[in-house]
């Protein structure tokens, strides 16, 4: 076994770990308010570790079309644009009629979800075309690749974008240097397996698998980075500084 | 990732938060550099997945 072969193992237990993590942030309540963001970025996480596991279980046990199936529907569709909306549930807070802008996009993804599944589940597979690095190729059905560029686009938009945003304010506001580092690690990370998936689908093999572990390192740096307490004399001094009206 | 990111108001913190005190070579050189950089290959995977997107659709 090749040292390319074992990191879909190392992405599948870092992404593994990082979304109990997330959910089990979500599940305390602060304020009397459940923060929804972390639920949407624990799904997404959890495809990020189904579509690492799927490619690890192809390392060790060669193809299987129900592996391969799972993996593409988690790896290299849904997990970008399930990320993305954990961002959009937290900063786009506009409502139309009522409702909530993001809800009105969760909606929409749910049901383009179900849809991709169907149509990954129902795709006619050939496994002559998958080498040892997984790839789409081995979908003969048409109308199925096609989706992805759309759930990607949606979900890097959002995911690296938003971080770049959350960085850019928290920067420019001079306030809270661990979660612009944290962000900047952030949006590097999702566009890791981005970038890694175009040169797959330009046939630049063998970038997949190392882009998607650079990705979930990154990201989960800046996660931990993000959300770490300031220090307890930082914070101390600017409490100082805000009784002062500085 | 963080948690809520905009939520504080133009002005002051709503709590005590910690500040960027001083223009360390970090905060001076490598984090403006980050943000355009990244915001560059942001803008660029967009641009040829826009390219990609629009091969798929007969007719463009």
């Amino acid at each position: 076994m090749s040292v390319h072969s074992i990191l879909p193992f190392f992405s599948a237990a870092i992404t593994l770990v990082f979304a109990i993590l997330v959910v089990r942030r979500f599940f305390v309540v602060k304020g009397g308010k459940r923060a929804y963001h972390l639920l949407l970025w624990g799904i997404g996480l959890l495809f990020y570790f189904l579509g690492s596991a799927s490619e690890a279980l192809h390392t060790a046990f060669g193809w299987s079309a129900l592996n391969y199936r799972v993996w593409y529907l988690s790896g290299a569709i849904l997990v970008a644009a399930w990320l993305g909306q954990g961002t959009a549930e937290l900063l786009i807070r506009r409502r139309v009629v009522g409702v909530r802008v993001s809800r009105i996009m969760l909606a929409v993804l749910l049901g383009v979800s179900i849809f991709a599944a169907y149509r990954v589940f129902t795709a006619q597979l050939d496994p002559s075309l998958v080498g040892a690095e997984l790839s789409g190729e081995a979908i003969v059905s048409g109308g199925v690749r096609s989706l992805t560029p759309f759930f990607n686009m949606y979900g890097v938009i959002l995911l690296a974008g938003g971080a770049l945003y959350s960085a850019f304010i928290f920067f420019r506001k001079r306030i809270m240097p661990n979660r612009v580092v944290g962000n900047v690690l952030i949006a590097a990370g999702a566009m890791m397996p981005a970038m890694a998936g175009l040169f797959s689908r330009f046939g630049l093999r063998g970038y997949l698998y190392v882009g998607e572990l650079l990705g979930a390192i990154l990201i989960f740096a800046g996660f931990v980075a993000a959300t770490t307490q300031p220090q307890a004399a930082e914070v101390r001094q600017t409490a100082e500084a805000s009784a002062d009206g500085r | 990732m963080p948690d809520e990111p905009i939520t504080l108001q133009e002005g002051e913190p709503r709590a005590p938060v910690s500040r960027i005190r001083s223009y360390s070579p970090l905060f001076r050189w490598v984090i403006p550099a980050a943000l355009a950089v990244l915001t560059g290959a942001l803008v660029t995977i967009v641009a040829i997945v826009l390219a990609i997107v629009a091969e798929m659709i007969p007719g463009l």
